[in-house]
């Protein structure tokens, strides 16, 4: 379950995986590269719904996420000419989607309590229900809930650390921090997520 | 020793983030405190769960909505860019080409003043003895033969000639230049070969000059002021 965090690991410390699961991204890449808005669009299909969710989660807003993939796709147009597509795609797409996040919560700071809670959460969880069932459905609104107290950094930090699974090292660099500071908002957002959690648990019953 | 103190401590202890010795002081804090290893246990559960946040549904029609306007987004800065670099090209060779159009301004102007005086110069001795003749009273007034108008035996020597010439060059049937400048004047025979006819209805008078070549014959026109 964990293998494709496990190929992002390798690839951002600069190896290829052995199935080389990015030789068709390669191939994407320098096809776009030549003009080839097909290829492009391949390569969106690919990554869009990874980028989107990260978003997401960083930013709290359905609507500020579709803004935030809309930016990355479009960098990663402008950049096509300056990419070496023999390295891999997803770190690259994962720092700019960070950057972009950062950037759009910087910009709309004095609205972020608002549309944090503007969250269509009862949608999302009609849509868990379908999938997993009501109770883990519930489970992950909460979460999706938590995530919303904590700070920037720290939303950030377990984002990437504990749902998109990369190593704190990997954090770090993506962050542009060092290891001990991602650990200590690691450590600070974690427990600050369980508390919540248990708020709201002890509210339910 | 307060347990919410080792909390921060066990929040990285989940993820093996600690360093080997704090580990093994956070081990021996677990095997002593129960209410730690409940909150160990129910980080990992949080943590589980969060990871399976990855996987949630994400409606399709809001990704296709991104990839739309990514698209199009695209497709307005290509179309821009290759309007910027038609302006760029534009820009590049403006001036080469307002010069170009300005040198070929004043080529053209040149040959028209050329033309123009060159047209004066051989125009202007022969139109003086034509516009004397013309307004004569008797050649205007009283259609029929030029004879009656010109003194009898004298040939209108060069003022034709010159008429000729322009008859020539506006025909198109003859070359202008050097090699017509070298032929001979066309000897006009006597004045009987010179005759005025009114056109009918016409206010103008046609002119008919029989030359010495027979393949020669010029017409002129004549208006009633001489012109």
């Amino acid at each position: 379950m964990r293998a494709e965090p496990a190929e992002m690991i390798l690839a951002m410390a600069g190896r290829q995986p052995q199935e080389e699961p990015s030789s068709t991204t390669a191939h994407l890449i320098a096809q776009a590269k030549a003009g080839d808005t097909h290829a492009f669009e391949t390569l969106m299909i690919r990554h869009e719904r990874r980028i989107y969710r990260l978003a997401l989660r960083l930013l709290g807003h359905r609507e500020d996420a579709q803004d935030a993939t809309q930016e990355v796709f479009l960098r990663l147009y402008k950049h096509l000419s300056r990419l070496d597509e023999k390295r891999e795609l997803v770190p690259w797409l994962y720092r700019v989607t960070v950057n972009v996040c950062h950037d759009l919560v910087r910009r709309r700071r004095r609205n972020m309590t608002v549309s944090l809670d503007d969250v269509d959460a009862d949608a999302l969880v009609d849509s868990m229900k379908t999938e997993w069932g009501a109770e883990f459905a519930e489970q992950r609104r909460i979460l999706a809930e938590g995530l919303k107290t904590l700070s920037e950094n720290e939303r950030a930090v377990i984002v990437l650390r504990d749902i998109e699974g990369l190593s704190t090292e990997d954090v770090a660099r993506l962050l542009g921090s060092s290891a001990s500071t991602v650990r200590s908002h690691l450590s600070r957002a974690r427990v600050k997520l369980k508390r919540f959690v248990d708020r709201v648990r002890e509210g339910q019953s | 020793m307060s347990c919410r103190r080792w909390e921060r401590m066990m929040a990285l202890y989940i993820g093996g983030e600690l360093s080997p010795r704090r580990e093994r002081r956070a081990e021996r804090h677990l095997q002593s405190c129960s209410t730690c290893r409940t909150f160990i246990r129910d980080l990992e559960d949080m943590r589980n769960a969060l990871y399976s946040l990855r996987g949630e549904p994400v409606d399709h029609h809001v990704l296709e909505g991104i990839r739309r306007s990514v698209l199009a987004e695209i497709a307005t800065r290509e179309s821009l860019q290759t309007s910027a670099r038609g302006l760029g090209i534009l820009r590049r060779w403006s001036w080469p080409a307002g010069l170009a159009g300005i040198m070929l301004v004043v080529i053209a102007a040149t040959l028209v003043v050329f033309q123009w005086s060159r047209r004066e110069a051989s125009e202007s001795p022969g139109v003086q003895d034509i516009g004397a003749s013309s307004h004569s009273p008797a050649l205007l007034d009283e259609p029929g033969r030029l004879t009656r108008a010109l003194p009898a035996g004298k040939k209108p020597a060069q003022a034709p000639n010159a008429r000729i010439a322009r008859r020539r060059r506006a025909s198109g049937r003859f070359r202008t230049g050097p090699a017509h400048a070298k032929r001979p004047p066309l000897k006009i025979p006597d004045s009987e070969s010179i005759t005025v006819e009114p056109p009918s209805g016409s206010d103008q008078l046609v002119v008919k000059l029989v030359t010495e070549d027979p393949d020669i014959v010029i017409y002129w026109l004549v208006d009633q002021e001489g012109e």
